[in-house]
């Protein structure tokens, strides 16, 4: 699925991939209830659990809701990944 | 010690001699993550492997406003893109290795060649109307 999924993103200037090892993120998988590997998530709502065909998986993402602009403002960084803000003073 | 062994930088090296265009790997650490030194050593590795890779790190406080266009708020983050493209079409968090190595290096190969998956063209990705984030979750080991 990892495959599908990058070709689908090299040729769709509007697709793009994260590739999550979920052994080295435990939270990302409580927080998106990953039960089996490899999951798929589109747009963090619609989840493709099985192996599909290259046509199945481009037909769910045209059909996927858009991204909600809500997530958008909530990135799945922990807040000790978050970069430190800059010192208004130091710059 | 290399994290590659002598027969899989040998057979990866015969797999990368497929690439043709130059691919970008930006990998984003952070001080303290102790993981992002292993992705460094293994994109190192394989970029030693082939004239068409290009290999940059980047510390995630300090090129921020890169890491946020290229969307990457985790670390270890490994972001793959052709080289002189804006575009960051996949990005890897955490340790390509293992079971998901060969997906690694075929995506190396997809970028660089524009070659992919059979029944994946621009074409029948052209139903695609509008942007999509696809998280594939793994377990690299």
């Amino acid at each position: 699925m990892v495959y599908l999924c990058n070709s689908i993103a090299a040729a769709s200037p509007l697709v793009t991939v994260d590739v999550i090892d979920a052994n080295a993120f435990p939270d990302l998988v409580s927080r998106f209830n990953v039960g089996v590997v490899p999951k798929v998530l589109i747009n963090e709502t619609v989840e493709v659990l099985d192996v599909v065909p290259a046509a199945v998986l481009i037909e769910k993402i045209a059909a996927a809701p858009a991204a909600s602009p809500v997530l958008d403002q909530v990135p799945w960084a922990r807040a000790s990944d978050a970069p430190p803000a800059r010192d208004p003073i130091a710059g | 010690m290399p994290l590659l062994n002598e027969k899989v930088t040998a057979e990866t090296r015969q797999i990368l001699a497929e690439l043709r265009e130059p691919v970008r790997m930006t990998c984003f650490t952070q001080a303290g993550c102790h993981s992002c030194d292993h992705v460094v050593e293994l994109a190192g590795e394989v970029a030693a492997l082939s004239p068409h890779l290009r290999l940059e790190a980047k510390d995630l406080a300090s090129a921020a406003p890169e890491a946020a266009r290229l969307g990457v708020p985790r670390v270890p983050a490994l972001v793959l893109s052709r080289e002189g493209e804006e575009r960051a079409p996949v990005r890897y968090y955490g340790l390509p290795s293992g079971r998901e190595f060969g997906a690694f290096l075929r995506t190396l190969i997809l970028l660089s060649t524009g070659r992919g998956m059979p029944g994946v063209e621009t074409a029948t990705v052209a139903a695609i109307a509008r942007p999509a984030g696809l998280k594939v979750f793994v377990l690299a080991a």
